[in-house]
């Protein structure tokens, strides 16, 4: 199912619910939804999660002691102690903005929507010379592809092992695909036809992946 | 040594009366052999009225699911599963009035497949369902499927409004025209028979077939080969994109479409008209592009090193 179809609660609507905002009737509409859809239920799970961290954080974070005194070195002495509070609070609110946003979008994105860019490189592709497209699109769907691994291989004794062969076997055949994908962009990095074609190649591997994890048990 | 009587009268009979021997075997391996399988099932019944458009949602280690729309407001859900398995679940009970919707799910101890469940529910129904390695057909449903398994196989004959099918290395056969479709297996192989208004169908290395009539169709696997055999309408668009499987497009003589093609360092075989490909960028692989007809459609494939095929189709294309 996809949330586009109108049956499908949007994703602001959803949000609400988290958040008690929904009036009465739609709560209910919401709620019948949640109880018969896997997919907006796990969306549910991860935007309640969400917020339950959101919660733990602390409601201040003092900085070390001595950064302080660095930065106190270095502005300017004839503004007042409270212009500089007011700065480092934006800062700091900004800072917050970044990392919660970057929070939301891993938790609540779709696979098929990666958008957001990761700035490390990948290491163990990083050797070949990509144009910069693929490496975008390289950084993009790695980030992605590694944490669904990761995730996958603390809690792959919950799978069956016909299964996890099943899914390796298919691994190493996009594997190769994107490898010479790879090969092929690095020696013809103009190709914007490679480019999609590695993407694509990404993208059969995330859906395994994606697929994989939905076949563990909820925890 | 003489033998008891008992005995020898025994023998006697066997030895003089051999079918009688052979039939009083055979009923008593019958008898054996069917008492434990008739205590080791236990069926399923489940029936209530429920709303036209009702979500309908089935879960767990069946063997066998079969799927049935009919023209009744209400689901029935039948069947036989092990003893030892556990058949739960439910219908949503709003204050009054017909259900909007039920959950079931079969829970086995070994977690092998096994039971057979029949679900009847409203022509206009959203059904989902989630097995390990299963047998799922659905037919007659025009509401919504959502159908999800590793393994087995996927067999959906109607045209259901939406129609999402996910599997790892599960077969998946659709025969009909959904509206919207998506298609999605590892290694299994996909059929999708008589078109689709907007259809997706990828794979990693199961073969892709194709026939009928597309608005919107997307193709796309990493190995596996890929058959077409139909239309794109006016307006519509194919894409296809694969690293190595081989593509093989059989479109009708009176196509209207803007085709390009391109293969890496594959080859292109046209035999739907005259235009050759030419050699590609570098000189490695093959490019192909052409008006066909009016133009309108758009037909769009990629391939890193597979070979595509191109020629004119013969069949009697089904329109949705």
């Amino acid at each position: 199912m996809t949330r586009d179809h109108q049956s499908h609660p949007s994703f602001e609507q959803l949000g609400d619910f988290v958040d008690g905002r929904l009036a009465p009737a739609s709560r209910l509409e919401v709620e019948t939804h949640l109880a018969l859809c896997s997919h907006c239920a796990r969306d549910r799970d991860r935007l309640e999660a969400l917020l339950d961290q959101s919660r733990a954080l602390p409601a201040a974070i003092e900085p070390p002691t001595e950064l302080w005194t660095a930065v106190q070195q270095r502005i300017v002495p004839a503004r007042s102690l409270g212009m500089r509070n007011a700065w480092l609070l934006a800062a700091a609110a900004l800072l917050l903005v970044a990392v919660s946003s970057a929070v939301t979008a891993l938790l609540v994105r779709r696979p098929q929507n990666v958008a957001i860019r990761h700035e490390q490189a990948p290491a163990p592709t990083a050797v070949l010379r990509l144009p910069v497209a693929a490496r975008a699109v390289d950084a993009d769907y790695q980030a992605v592809i590694r944490e669904l691994d990761e995730s996958l291989a603390q809690r792959r004794d919950q799978l069956a092992p016909e299964t996890i062969a099943k899914v390796e076997a298919s691994l190493r055949v996009v594997d190769q695909a994107i490898g010479e994908a790879r090969r092929a962009l690095a020696a013809d990095p103009a190709n914007r036809d490679l480019v999609d074609l590695l993407a694509a190649s990404y993208e059969r591997k995330l859906e395994l992946l994606r697929r994989a994890s939905e076949l563990l048990p909820a925890t | 040594m003489t033998r008891p009587y008992a005995i020898t009268f025994v023998r006697r009979v066997f030895v003089s009366f051999p079918v009688l021997y052979r039939v009083l075997g055979v009923a008593l391996f019958g008898v054996l052999g069917a008492a434990p399988s008739a205590e080791c099932q236990q069926a399923v019944d489940m029936r209530r009225a429920v709303t036209a458009t009702a979500s309908i949602r089935v879960s767990g280690s069946f063997a066998e699911l079969h799927i049935r729309g009919w023209t009744r407001d209400s689901v029935a859900i039948t069947g036989t599963v092990p003893s030892d398995a556990h058949f739960g679940g439910g219908f949503l009970t709003p204050a009054g009035g017909a259900s909007p919707g039920a959950k079931f799910f079969l829970e086995s101890p070994t977690g092998v497949p096994s039971g057979v469940l029949e679900l009847r529910v409203p022509v206009g129904a959203r059904v989902w369902a989630k097995a390990g390695s299963a047998t799922i057909d659905a037919e007659g449903v025009t509401g919504g499927l959502d159908l999800n398994v590793i393994g087995g196989s996927v067999h959906v004959t109607g045209s259901p409004r939406e129609l999402t099918v996910e599997a790892m290395d599960a077969a998946i056969a659709v025969e009909g025209a959904p509206p919207w479709a998506r298609l999605k297996t590892a290694s299994g192989d996909v059929i999708l028979g008589a078109g689709s208004e907007d259809a997706a169908v990828t794979t990693v290395s199961g073969d892709i077939r194709i026939a009928g009539k597309y608005e919107r169709l997307r193709i796309s696997s990493v190995t596996g080969p890929v058959g077409f055999n139909g239309d794109i309408v006016r307006g519509g668009s194919l894409d296809i994109d694969t690293h190595s499987g081989t593509v093989d497009l059989r479109f009708t003589p009176k196509i209207s479409a803007d085709v390009d093609i391109a293969t890496m360092s594959g080859q292109i075989e046209n035999a739907f008209n005259k235009r050759a490909p030419i050699a590609g960028r570098e000189g490695r692989g093959q490019e192909l592009a052409f008006m066909a007809g009016n133009g309108g459609a758009r037909i769009y494939v990629r391939s890193f090193k597979g070979n595509v095929k191109l020629s004119q189709s013969f069949l009697k294309i089904v329109s949705f």
